[in-house]
């Protein structure tokens, strides 16, 4: 057989038949879908200008692009002379605006310039005394600097006028937390939560000072304050990962489509309904619109199945009420009478019962099969 | 009325999506044979064609009329069988490559041509599956869909001269598995 002969034949290779209702079925599917305006207006766009680039076309325009940057520099540099000669002007009106200074030296306290943003500072507490947000950026200036103790007492001086202005109580705890003095912190940050609590920084360096003390009862409790708050962000993360360390899994960090989803376990498989639903709803929040999905409640629950098997329905009932109206998730339960082996950040394992474990995956070809 | 594939892609986006079907009527068969030579089984390969051509419906707006619309649907499919084949088992594949031959028996879609010819191709295919998944795909996008090369180096993002010289070394390939088969029977 030489190569011309095997070529032709190449072209019959496709022999299967395609099933009949093949058809039928893909169009069923398309059906229920829709296309937005924004993927027609995308098209359009791609239609007219997309353009493949050839190498003379790319060094045109790299040629183009340093000559523009170059005569914009050019440009900038007598631009600025002239503006520079306007800023002369207007500094000496500046100088006596207690606001406009209170504003350049937080500007410049951010651009890590605590020396020169103090001068501003102490400018609008001159011009403005009794405005306290002057002061306490004045005090927070002195901690920049790395004097603690005029940072301190320039805060007991507004604290003494105002006790419950939040900033300055805050940031004296703050002072006394990197000093050192972690009882103090804590009596501080206790005041500003009975006026705010739910301030994050206030309850997440409870935590932290508990831990400094090396009270792990106390620390472990005020992470968990902090979890009933916040579920999100980096700190809630680490408070999540400080617990397991203290060998407490109330909270767990469950991997659902492409995010992390903090959850209280304890909350799901105790036997306060409240407690359960408000949970169920916290994780129906962040896993509803996950399309093409299957979401898993799997409870483990060492030596009893029908318990397993109670609060594995129970879940997956719950979570059905939150009747998106939109849900595109599938949800499955399964249950199992042993403990669930993870394993820790130590690289060591645990068993825990009972337990729970929540993951998502794509949605099986049976279940598409036969739903269609 | 005869429709471009361009004509139907405008007027898919544009709402009417009842058009779609031409598309699908037009390249279900080699989208499903493709599934089939990776899945070995026609209930995947038939899941797997819906899978397809439900993406390429969702991914419309992303088509460049630049591309042959058959070309990209390829490109489509290719990475969706790619897919296929990294998560199932090598077990699965086994069996269904047993499946496969077990099908191919059964099939009389070949009546027009003469024993000798349906000698042929059977060793032609026989060959052909022994080839790398993605050669092959490239020789069958090449001489079974007549694609350019220059369409088949998009798809399979490579250079034309990659191409041309993987599909020369292919073919040259199949004929001594072919030859070999052949002097095995003698």
């Amino acid at each position: 057989m030489d190569i011309s002969q095997i070529e032709k034949l190449l072209n019959k290779v496709d022999d299967q038949e395609v099933p009949v209702s093949l058809e039928h079925k893909i169009m069923t599917e398309i059906g229920g879908r829709k296309y937005k305006l924004r993927h027609r207006l995308y098209h359009w766009f791609l239609q007219r200008f997309s353009v493949r680039l050839r190498p003379v076309q790319i060094t045109v325009a790299i040629g183009l692009a340093l000559v523009a940057f170059w005569a914009g520099i050019i440009s900038e540099r007598s631009r600025i002379t002239e503006w520079g000669s306007e800023m002369a002007i207007s500094a000496e009106e500046l100088s006596q605006n207690a606001r406009a200074n209170y504003h350049l030296g937080r500007g410049l306290l951010a651009a890590g310039q605590p020396q020169t943003a103090l001068t501003y500072f102490q400018k609008a507490v001159e011009l403005e005394p009794n405005q306290v947000d002057f002061a306490h950026w004045q005090a927070v200036a002195y901690g920049a600097l790395g004097n603690a103790e005029l940072e301190r007492k320039s805060y007991y001086h507004l604290i003494a006028d105002q006790p419950n202005y939040l900033p300055s109580l805050l940031y004296l705890g703050h002072n006394y937390l990197e000093n050192g003095k972690y009882y103090a912190a804590l009596q501080k940050y206790e005041r500003v939560l009975q006026v705010e609590p739910l301030m994050p920084e206030a309850l997440f360096n409870v935590a932290l000072a508990y831990h400094k003390t090396g009270d792990t009862v106390k620390e472990g409790f005020a992470l968990k304050r902090y979890l009933t708050a916040y579920r999100t962000g980096k700190w809630a993360y680490r408070a999540v990962e400080r617990l397991h360390q203290l060998n407490d899994f109330t909270y767990r960090l469950y991997r659902i489509g492409l995010q992390q989803i903090i959850v209280n376990v304890d909350a799901l498989l105790n036997a306060d309904l409240s407690a359960q639903q408000n949970e169920i709803a916290h994780v129906a929040r962040n896993t509803w619109h996950l399309e093409g999905n299957e979401l898993h409640i799997v409870i483990f629950k060492k030596a009893d199945i029908s318990a397993a098997k109670a609060v594995a329905l129970q879940l997956r009932s719950f979570y059905l009420q939150h009747n998106y109206p939109e849900q595109k998730l599938l949800v499955r339960a399964s249950w199992f009478d042993t403990e669930e082996i993870i394993e820790t950040d130590d690289g060591g394992t645990k068993k825990l019962s009972p337990s729970l474990l929540l993951f998502t995956q794509p949605i099986s070809n049976d279940i598409r099969r036969n739903s269609t | 009325m005869n429709y471009t594939d361009e004509d139907i892609v405008t007027l898919v986006l544009d709402g009417e999506k009842e058009h779609f079907e031409r598309l699908v009527q037009r390249y279900q068969r080699p989208i499903f044979n493709l599934m089939y030579r990776y899945s070995g089984s026609s209930e995947e390969a038939a899941d797997l064609t819906q899978d397809v051509f439900v993406r390429a419906f969702d991914k419309l707006c992303l088509f460049n009329t630049k591309m042959k619309f058959f070309s990209w649907l390829y490109q489509v499919a290719l990475n969706r069988a790619k897919d296929w084949k990294r998560k199932n088992t090598r077990i699965k594949t086994l069996h269904n490559i047993v499946r496969h031959d077990a099908e191919q028996l059964q099939k009389n879609t070949y009546q027009h041509l003469s024993l000798e010819q349906l000698e042929d191709l059977e060793m032609v295919k026989k060959a052909l599956m022994g080839l790398p998944s993605q050669t092959r795909e490239m020789l069958i996008m090449r001489y079974q869909h007549g694609s350019s090369v220059r369409e088949v180096a998009t798809v399979f993002e490579m250079s034309e001269s990659a191409v041309k010289m993987r599909v020369k070394r292919a073919l040259t390939q199949l004929k001594l598995s072919i030859e070999e088969t052949q002097s095995r029977l003698n």
